[in-house]
């Protein structure tokens, strides 16, 4: 069997209906993840030696790495909600007999966020 | 749909799962810390610096550079396929080599800070 050549999609698919452009803008957010992760690297990789660390923090505050960091927050943070709301998906729990509803799976998958986000700004601002 | 040898499809969706959480749960915040909090100066450079080199903190950002890019590696892998690019098995070598150099980098950075 080889899927790779079952191609009977119009290039232009994700384009014909809001559904499939939304999951299309979802996969889309690895793109971003990725991005970010690179950036990390590149943080990490200045703060060995202190000149090329000012000259990095530096860059942070220059509005062009703003503009970035915003765009970069508007597809993580879109990445962020629609994964914690497939959670119920992918993460059944039983509490004995009872199924817990997928509903109350992903309000704490959105509390658990919050507190792991304020608890990361906490350690690091304080 | 047999298939004559192993897959190593669940090790792929295992790390993309990983991934997917670790971005979902601790990007945003940190996107915040170094977008916002910085230029807003809430965080100095020589704060930063300490936070950086702190080893829970080294931890941290092996973690968030490690298993977010091998999130991107399977989920791009597949949107291409989707959009009509590429292949899935040239992808396959491309995308989770350059995950496993990445992460292979972060450690040997973080190590040596």
């Amino acid at each position: 069997m080889n899927r790779e050549h079952l191609r009977v999609l119009p290039a232009d698919w994700w384009l014909r209906k809001r559904s499939y452009s939304f999951f299309m803008m979802r996969e889309l957010t690895s793109l971003a993840v990725a991005a970010y992760a690179v950036f990390l690297l590149a943080l990490v990789a200045t703060a060995a030696e202190a000149g090329s660390f000012t000259r990095f923090f530096e860059w942070l505050r220059h509005p062009v790495s703003v503009g970035l960091h915003l765009v970069a927050l508007s597809m993580v943070l879109f990445h962020s909600i629609t994964w914690i709301k497939l959670m119920p998906e992918s993460l059944v729990v039983w509490r004995g007999e009872e199924r817990i509803p997928g509903r109350l799976i992903a309000a704490g998958g959105f509390a658990g966020w919050i507190v792991v986000s304020v608890l990361v700004a906490f350690l690091a601002l304080r | 749909m047999t298939s004559p040898y192993r897959s190593t499809d669940p090790l792929w969706w295992l790390l993309f799962s990983a991934g997917g959480v670790v971005a979902a749960f601790l990007f945003p915040v940190t996107v915040v810390l170094t977008g916002i909090a910085i230029p807003a100066g809430w965080l100095t450079e020589e704060s930063l610096l300490a936070l950086v080199r702190h080893p829970l903190a080294r931890l941290y950002l092996f973690v968030l550079i490690s298993l977010p890019l091998f999130h991107w590696a399977h989920r791009f892998r597949y949107a291409l396929v989707d959009l009509g690019l590429g292949s899935l098995g040239r992808q396959k070598v491309l995308f989770y080599g350059a995950a496993g150099l990445g992460t292979l980098l972060a450690g040997w950075l973080l190590i040596r800070l």
